[in-house]
């Protein structure tokens, strides 16, 4: 094989590829979300839970693809968003921008102090200490049901009309673009991110952590940096979540929310940015589909379309539709 | 001349379990002089490589440069103070490409890494710097190629790149060839011999021929001991060390 050959085969999960420019194909999750608005009128709360969701999926993105740190305390963080939120609605602060930023704060702060000891771990350890964080968030606010609610979740928030204009209504449209504006904001920071030097360096910690101790990266500090920004994100979704439907149950903070939306990324693909997207909406689509026709069983389907992706498209559907793009240019060569 | 060795290791002591890999080793190495590091399998050379980057901890002894001692300094700090090395075995960033492998350590030096919100390709000192070095050790036609699709030569020549992108002030070659196919390793050898004359380089291989013709001294490092110091000749004419390492192949 020639070099330039060589050079033409080779499309790895480069970064210089996605570092300039925007794909056309980056309209479309924001395309088919105004069309899915205006044809399923019925779906719009819904579609409100995806896009909370897709934040949240984006942030893991963030710690498991970026970082190569497989997590399941993502929902900690989600839930200290949620609860922060919630409690500060309930308590009288409903204006719903300044309290999401006060939300990210939290969270992002729980993020550093839990991050702080998790990161020191490696591999099943880290695993493990993420697990503990999850339980322990968990059980404080099931003790705590004086002011959480407990097992029957956080109730009475009622957020202030949206710029002091926009009520949150009954159909769900105010949340809607709401969630849809800071997804947006969210992703342009995240691509930001991974397309810095700090991303890049992230990359480089998850591909080979030691030869990046080698080359001077003060490894700890950066996973750091990156797992307090993701917490960030990730109680920013948890106070749309509160915001948006003016309850926060328990769930918020399991371990089985942390499992859902790592299956949902995974299905979307890992590491890839716009996993999100895609795995987010097809899991919690086919989770309401299979739920209204077959409610008894629907886990079981979502597990059988698991192992499918799994097997035949590791690295998600997104890495299965860039090699399916790689032969079909290819062919056409 | 009074100046602080470019790099120095006084009495290092270094056991796994109850065996003693590193035994009271010291080492001198003035700026710019180049050094081999020769010894049978065994002998410990690549532990002190690892001990003198900061990968491993020694249990006795201390490290320093340029006068200054490191010993407790961590392997990522050390790195930033100028002391690059290479491994034996790859340990590269696979699945990125040249371009990117290289730019990581370039931007770790320049400490443009943290930048957060910035395009990686839009410094311009970390990409220029990257784009020379590419183009000096010959790699342009294949920066855009992940790594582990290039030939091993190849990849050995992005294991220095890496090394070199950090601008380094003492450099610690493993065996840089190792694993390259006999017809290529003249690529690497002339690469090691062309580095900067400022650079302090200290070299372990098992060619004799490329220890011979680079260094300008000769560290033999047997069962984790120094059993021989000097120039080339000096070296070459020790009995013990013909006896131990030497004698095998150039009786042959």
């Amino acid at each position: 094989m020639t070099r330039e050959a060589l050079d033409k085969a080779v499309a790895p999960r480069s970064l210089s590829r996605t570092a300039f420019g925007l794909s056309p194909w980056e309209a479309v999750p924001w395309l088919v979300a105004f069309a899915a608005f205006f044809l399923f009128p019925g779906y719009v709360p819904l579609f409100g839970q995806i896009i909370v969701m897709t934040l949240f999926a984006l942030s893991l993105d963030i710690v498991v693809g970026y970082c190569g740190i497989v997590t399941l305390g993502h929902a900690a963080l989600y839930g200290t968003g949620a609860y922060t939120a919630g409690l500060l609605a309930v308590h009288g602060w409903t204006e719903p921008i300044s309290n999401a930023i006060c939300a990210t704060l939290v969270a992002a702060l729980a993020g550093f102090l839990t991050g702080a000891v998790i990161l020191r771990a490696h591999g099943f350890i880290t695993v493990m200490l993420t697990l503990a964080v999850t339980v322990t968030f968990y059980e404080i606010a099931n003790h705590t049901d004086k002011w959480t609610g407990g097992d029957d979740g956080l109730k009475g928030i009622d957020m202030s009309p949206l710029l002091g204009r926009f009520e949150f209504d009954i159909y769900g449209d105010t949340a809607f673009f709401y969630c849809l504006a800071v997804l947006f904001l969210a992703l342009v920071l995240v691509r930001l991110l991974v397309n810095s030097p700090f991303g890049w360096s992230l990359r480089g910690i998850r591909e080979n952590i030691g030869r990046m101790h080698a080359i001077g990266c003060p490894v700890y500090r950066r996973l750091l940096q990156a797992y307090t920004i993701a917490a960030g994100l990730a109680g920013l979704a948890g106070a749309l979540q509160a915001q948006t439907t003016q309850y926060v149950a328990l769930r918020a903070l399991s371990f089985d929310l942390s499992g859902d939306v790592l299956i949902m990324l995974i299905i979307g693909g890992i590491g890839r940015l716009y996993g999100a997207f895609i795995g987010v909406p097809l899991y919690l689509l086919a989770q309401d589909e299979l739920a209204t026709r077959d409610a008894a069983n629907w886990y079981f389907w979502m597990g059988i379309l698991l192992i499918v992706i799994v097997l035949f498209a590791r690295g998600g559907i997104l890495s299965l539709a860039s090699r399916l793009a790689e032969v079909l240019a290819r062919r056409r060569a | 001349m009074n100046e602080a060795p470019s790099l120095e290791a006084r009495a290092l002591q270094k056991s796994f379990g109850a065996h003693r890999v590193i035994d009271n080793v010291a080492l001198s190495l003035t700026t710019g002089e180049r050094r081999a590091l020769i010894g049978p399998n065994g002998a410990g050379k690549t532990t002190l490589i690892n001990l003198l980057a900061g990968r491993l901890k020694p249990d006795g002894g201390a490290i320093l440069m340029n006068g200054v001692d490191i010993t407790d300094l961590a392997e990522a700090k050390r790195a930033r103070t100028g002391l690059a090395r290479t491994f034996q075995i790859n340990s590269l960033f696979r699945n990125l490409t040249v371009f990117e492998n290289i730019y990581l350590a370039v931007s770790e030096q320049l400490t443009t890494a943290a930048h957060l919100l910035r395009p990686a390709l839009a410094e311009e000192e970390a990409v220029a710097r990257t784009e020379i070095l590419i183009r000096d050790l010959g790699l342009a036609s294949v920066a855009r190629s992940a790594v582990q699709l290039l030939p091993y030569g190849m990849q050995r020549l992005v294991e220095i790149a890496i090394a070199l992108g950090l601008r380094p002030r003492v450099l610690l070659l493993d065996e840089p060839a190792a694993g390259v196919p006999a017809g290529e390793t003249g690529v690497i050898l002339d690469l090691v011999k062309a580095l900067p004359a400022e650079i302090t380089v200290l070299l372990i291989d098992h060619d004799m021929d490329v220890v011979f013709r680079f260094a300008e001294r000769i560290t033999v490092l047997a069962q984790g001991m120094v059993l021989a110091e000097g120039l080339p000749d000096e070296i070459a004419r020790h009995p013990r060390v013909r006896e131990v390492y030497l004698g095998k192949r150039h009786r042959g």
